[in-house]
Parts: structure tokens; sequence; C-alpha cells
């Protein structure tokens, strides 16, 4: 299929409606994926998706599995660590990279100004420390 | 991802170019698939693709 062929496909589509890819195996077997990043490859529209991360009891679901509390130096170091480590295994760019922190720090940002959100609460304490 | 985000992400590409679908496994390795039908699922996107047949082995009888 061309691009072409797939964006009159996907036209008379709604546009906030979700895309999603279904693989069907030669067993009768299907699976649904997320489109996670779209990439002109050789000329070629290439779409990534990615195969579920299998989770058990002792390794837990992908999250930072560390024996530290939150709100901590060493929890902040192992989120930033757990983050950094996913973008390099599913080889997000750096442009890609200060998107995501950008997108982060502009909703930390706004939940501040706003004085509502779970960041905003987060920081209340520390707030409150500063005006003492 | 929506399908306005699809179609800006394709827009700045050549029409005439093909779409694969790569799908990239836990262990490190990769399979490419070629797109091959667009469904309307309860209105969203519906993007299929097949996993190849095995090949059978030519039989004389």
């Amino acid at each position: 299929m061309t691009i072409h062929e797939l964006v009159t496909l996907l036209n008379p589509m709604e546009p906030d409606k979700d895309v999603f890819v279904a693989f069907f195996k030669t067993d009768g077997t299907g699976e649904i994926f997320d489109i996670e990043a779209v990439h002109d490859h050789n000329s070629h529209a290439q779409l990534d998706i990615y195969e579920e991360e299998e989770t058990s009891e002792e390794e837990g679901n992908g999250a930072v599995m560390l024996d530290v509390t939150e709100g901590t130096p060493e929890a902040a170091d192992a989120a930033i660590s757990a983050f950094l480590d996913l973008c390099e295994r599913r080889g997000i760019t750096e442009g890609e990279k200060d998107l995501i922190w950008n997108a982060m720090a502009m909703m930390c940002y706004t939940q501040v100004r706003e004085r509502h959100g779970p960041f905003y609460e987060a920081i209340k304490p520390l707030l409150a420390e500063g005006e003492e | 991802m929506t399908v306005r985000e699809l179609r800006a992400a394709l827009a700045t590409m050549e029409g005439t170019s093909d779409v694969q679908v790569v799908l990239f496994k836990n262990d490190g390795t990769n399979q490419v698939f070629e797109l091959e039908e667009v469904l309307s699922n309860d209105g969203d996107a519906q993007l299929e693709i097949y996993e190849a047949e095995e090949a059978e082995s030519p039989r004389r009888s």
C-alpha cells in the first residue's frame, strides 16, 4: 500500500479517532498495537510498533523498582535513569527527548501557575516552607 | 496516535512510496510487514498486517 492510498483511506475518518495496527497471525490469533512513531525510511513511510514487554511478579512492569523514597534525590535520579534507558531501547532521538522534557516542564509550570494538579500538590509543602 | 497525527506525519512524504510496519520485538529483533488493509473499527482506523504464511516445500506426486 502506498502513502497516497493510506491517506485516501484515512481522509474520510474522524481526525480525533485513534489509529492502531492489527496483526493477524497464521494460527488465527491476532494482536493490537499502538503506533509509536512514523519515520521516513529510505523514502518509505515506516510505522513503528513494539511488542508488549513481558511482565512477571518478580520483574515488575518495567517501572523503577529501587528502594528509594518518593521525592528524594535518589528517586529523581532513578526516574531520570529509567527514562533515558527507555529512550535508548526505543531509539528515541535527542530531539524527541527534548520534546518530552519540554512537555513535562510545561505541564509542571502550568500546574504551578494554576495552583492545581498533582505536581503542584506535591511541591506545595516546599512552597510553604519557602514562604515561612 | 490519532488519524490526524498520522495524516500529518505522512503529509511530508512522497505519496507514491510504500507504507511498511516494523514490529520491534523484546529480543531486539524486528519484522517488517506490508500494510494490507485499512478498516474503520468503531470509527478508529485499523491498519491490518498479516504474518507471512510458512512456505510449503514443493512436492510432486
